[in-house]
């Protein structure tokens, strides 16, 4: 073996912290880039454990401390888990509102635009069973159910339970509203 | 070491808070020093170490038992300090090194002589290459092991083991410098 490559395992093994032979000891004591090399892993391992003693500031401490014990019991400043109650009761506010205000219309208008589907002119439908007045409110009804929340209809979905029905009613309304020249706001 | 950590790692998955406190008690000063080491900047290196300590509350769920918690925390204080560096570009070791100074015009004939060598070698590190640095943070500052080392940079054991190598060839070759200049 050259004495390149003994220098080399020899530092390898230093590295390592592997015992070292009397072989290699013998070697470092005759070669001078072993022995630099030797003096600064020793030098480097003795400040390395002296700056492992060092730390961060009391009040670092104090702060990763007091944060993790909130983010722990789901407290104040648990954005995660605040932001999925927040979310899971706007959806469930919302689809209630939604029940309310529309109630036994949003059945009768669902009924009527799932028979638009069948190529019957919402409009003269719509017209058909309800007033202007009434027509009206349930525009506002809906509108407010959802948008008033600031909630688009897939966060309400996601966070109501009620997707599919949703999903469903927000295409037939989107044709009604459309039909009425009727903007939606907040709604995707 | 990953047998000791795992009942911790279980604890802090049931979000048991005294389970985190062991946990961080166990690893901050390793974990600072790394950093440190790597950031050259001790007020940024706290605000990196706190990052990292959060991280480990907020995905505790991830973290796999069998590997325990080590690297995973090293692998994590890695990459606060690279975002750390690439937001607040590098910093010379001014504010260690000007301490250092001060505290070397002050002290006694011997201490001075220890205190100058410690301030030459880490003026040394702070001249390697990121690489070689890297390495010389994780084994000697960091206290991981070669195969740590290799789990927190994704790098193979041989290379780690050779960019080590040639680090330490260079720091022994400016410490070599450094002390016949004084004779």
């Amino acid at each position: 073996m050259s004495d390149a490559m003994k220098c080399d395992d020899i530092v390898e093994s230093m590295l390592r912290g592997r015992v070292l032979s009397d072989e290699m000891k013998h070697h470092i004591e005759r070669c001078e880039e072993c022995t630099l090399l030797k003096k600064s892993i020793e030098s480097l391992d003795a400040i390395g454990g002296e700056e492992r003693l060092d730390d961060i500031s009391a009040r670092a401490v104090v702060t990763v401390l007091n944060t993790a014990r909130e983010l722990q019991s789901g407290g104040k400043s648990a954005p995660h888990a605040r932001m999925v109650d927040w979310w899971l009761l706007r959806g469930l506010a919302a689809a209630a509102l939604f029940v309310v205000i529309a109630g036994g219309g949003i059945m009768v208008l669902g009924r009527l635009l799932i028979d638009a589907v069948d190529e019957k002119p919402v409009v003269a439908v719509a017209e058909l069973h309800f007033s202007s007045t009434e027509l009206d409110e349930l525009r506002t009804g809906i509108s407010k159910g959802l948008a008033g929340f600031g909630l688009s209809y897939t966060d309400a979905a996601e966070n109501g339970g009620i997707g599919g029905d949703l999903e469903r009613i927000r295409k037939r309304i989107s044709m009604f509203s459309t039909s009425l020249e009727y903007e939606f706001y907040g709604i995707n | 070491m990953a047998d000791e950590d795992r009942e911790l790692i279980l604890g802090l998955k049931r979000r048991d808070v005294v389970s985190f406190e062991v946990i961080f008690e166990k690893y901050r000063r390793p974990v600072f020093s790394y950093i440190r080491g790597l950031v050259r900047d001790r007020a940024l290196a706290e605000d990196c170490v706190q990052e990292v300590f959060l991280e480990l509350v907020k995905n505790a769920d991830r973290i796999d038992v069998a590997r325990g918690v080590r690297g995973w925390l090293f692998r994590v204080a890695r990459n606060k300090a690279v975002d750390a560096i690439r937001r607040n570009g590098r910093r010379a070791l001014e504010g260690d090194e000007a301490v250092s100074s001060e505290s070397i015009a002050c002290s006694p004939d011997a201490e001075m002589i220890e205190k100058e060598g410690r301030v030459g070698l880490m003026k040394a590190i702070s001249g390697l290459q990121d690489e070689e640095r890297e390495i010389i943070m994780m084994r000697f500052f960091g206290g991981l092991t070669f195969a740590e080392a290799e789990q927190v940079s994704g790098i193979s054991l041989n290379t780690l083991i050779w960019r080590c190598r040639r680090a330490l060839k260079k720091l022994a070759k400016d410490l070599a410098a450094d002390n016949s200049g004084r004779i």
